[in-house]
């Protein structure tokens, strides 16, 4: 009998090609017998080696010992690298989605090179590997017959162009229209949305307004009795075609600037010297966790992130600000830094998704991690959210086996700050109730005050008797 | 209900292509019949614009001088660079 997680990965059931299966806690790929033809091509005409080798695709090792239970017998069952860490399009920062976006065109374009093409062109088949975008999804080529149209155009319209235009012509949170949308975003609402004056760029005006134009025209054809043309379509027409999303693709940029949390270390409580200290604490209680996986919740730049990183845990950078995460992807991507930047309200965290809850994770079900790490953070759920202490803390041991969370006190500037717009509801918000609410819940293994300022870090283990020695270094 | 109102797109669509419904092998998505019309109308501007660019690039190497490599594939070519044309 299958254990718990084992059996079809719920997110992978629209393509009779194959699908995904768990099995002793690796993830599997079964091919149809109705996709040997194209899986044969793909690895013959050496199209599936070229991608490998560029790093655009996740390779793979045909396995025999291994069969995806109740299902007809495979052509093939795969062993695909493991991706450690699912993200969703939603979560992703403008150049992550970007990047993306111009992979899953490359990836096209090099099929095209083969004989094949891309048979679909949803952002969901990408993720995120060592600083770059990767193609997740081996069973998405098939052989390519110029005479037809890109049978995965309105797709990429939808799942990449769409938000794309969206957030650098109108506001970078319109990507939190893909949480909505979870098959992408219709076009006729993109077009509605986006300013008139991009009906002037010619590559934005096909795509995407002409796009749901003819859509609306010809949506329902079929059903309305239309005689409904074949489009004819040639080997140029699609490289143009490719050419072209690219450099729509291409001509849209979005700078993080201005946004609430762009200069946060700017005017933080910490001078050079506080930050340096705090790192090398952090950094001594990761060493003590020893994690080979990490969260770091409202990391803003990342820069305490790469602590983890640092000692070899798979880590998340999550934030809840598009230009703080933006800022990490650009500079993760630059210094080919092995750390993945996600935004996320953590008030609001990425539900489950898709049919049955079931096709996009939630946060909590990509848990919990080796460690979490929750540094200056508390304090803007427990007063600029009102959640109790005891509920935070209940939270964040469902995420992490360890806890790095940071205390700010009332006296800090960053909270008077906070308050001083609004009235004191908080009377439990002292340290001494921040620890017994933790307490409540983990075991309290070290407290370090931070020198210069009057913050403090604690290092908690769920699930670890109470009575283990706590060390401190507070006077 | 409005309908887009332009009959231009409609009547070169029907003038220009055969009457079928579209479809591909092996495709599972619906490929939207409107975005396959859209490909189809705009495929030969697109089409033209790729071949105005090889044309381009072949007058460019009149006068830089430089010729296209000799694409020769041997049998002994190793696939995983070969990357045929």
């Amino acid at each position: 009998m299958p254990s718990p997680g084992e059996g079809r990965v719920p997110g992978s059931f629209r393509d009779p090609s194959g699908f995904l299966f768990r099995h002793r806690g690796r993830v599997y790929r079964h091919v149809a017998a109705r996709y040997a033809d194209d899986y044969t091509l793909l690895m013959e005409s050496g199209l599936h080696a070229a991608l490998v080798a560029a790093g655009d695709l996740v390779g793979h090792e045909e396995v025999a010992d291994v069969a995806a239970p109740d299902a007809p017998p495979a052509f093939r069952t795969l062993l695909p690298e493991q991706i450690d860490m699912l993200s969703w399009p939603y979560e992703w920062c403008f150049g992550q989605l970007r990047d993306a976006a111009l992979l899953t065109l490359r990836v096209h374009r090099r099929a095209l090179e083969h004989g094949m093409a891309l048979k679909d062109a949803s952002a969901y088949n990408v993720q995120f590997r060592r600083g770059r975008p990767v193609l997740i999804d081996t069973l998405s080529f098939a052989r390519w017959d110029p005479s037809e149209p890109w049978v995965a155009y309105q797709q990429f319209c939808k799942h990449f162009l769409a938000p794309l235009a969206l957030m650098a012509k109108v506001d970078v949170r319109l990507a939190g229209l893909l949480r909505v949308h979870v098959d992408g975003i219709p076009l006729d609402l993109a077009s509605a949305l986006l300013p008139w004056g991009t009906r002037l760029s010619p590559r934005l005006a096909t795509h995407l307004h002409l796009h749901a134009r003819a859509q609306r025209t010809w949506g329902d054809a079929a059903g309305a009795g239309k005689t409904v043309p074949k489009p004819s379509f040639s080997r140029n027409a699609m490289i143009g075609l490719v050419g072209s999303l690219e450099k729509a693709v291409r001509g849209l940029r979005w700078e993080p600037a201005g946004t609430e949390w762009a200069d946060y270390y700017a005017r933080t409580s910490y001078d050079a010297e506080g930050l340096r200290q705090k790192a090398e604490r952090v950094g001594a209680m990761i060493d003590e966790v020893d994690p080979e996986s990490a969260w770091d919740l409202g990391a803003n730049d990342g820069r305490f992130s790469r602590l983890a990183v640092e000692r070899g845990a798979r880590t998340v950078a999550w934030d809840l600000d598009p230009a703080a995460v933006e800022r990490c992807w650009r500079a993760c991507r630059e210094e080919q830094i092995d750390l993945l930047p996600l935004v996320l309200d953590l008030t609001n965290p990425s539900p489950g998704l898709g049919w049955a809850h079931a096709e996009r994770a939630s946060l909590a079900d990509r848990g919990p991690v080796d460690l979490v790490m929750a540094l200056a953070l508390v304090h803007h759920l427990a007063i600029g959210n009102n959640v109790p202490l005891d509920r935070i803390a209940a939270w964040l041991v469902r995420l992490g086996r360890a806890l790095i969370v940071e205390f700010v006190p009332k006296s800090d500037p960053q909270v008077r700050r906070m308050l001083a717009t609004r009235e004191d509801v908080f009377p439990d918000y002292t340290p001494q109730r921040f620890e017994a609410a933790f307490s409540r819940h983990a075991a309290l293994v070290r407290v370090e005050a931070v020198p210069g300022t009057e913050r403090t870090l604690y290092l908690f283990r769920a699930g670890v008797p109470r009575e283990e020695r706590v060390t401190s270094t507070r006077s | 209900m409005p309908k887009a109102s332009s009959p231009i797109p409609v009547v070169l669509a029907t003038s220009m292509l055969a009457l079928a419904v579209p479809g591909t092998a092996l495709a599972y998505l619906d490929p939207g019949t409107g975005s396959m019309i859209l490909q189809g109308l705009v495929g030969a501007l697109l089409a033209a614009g790729v071949a105005l660019g090889l044309f381009w690039e072949r007058v460019k190497r009149l006068f830089t001088g430089h010729r296209p490599e000799e694409e020769q594939p041997t049998a002994t070519a190793d696939k995983t660079d070969a990357e045929p044309r």
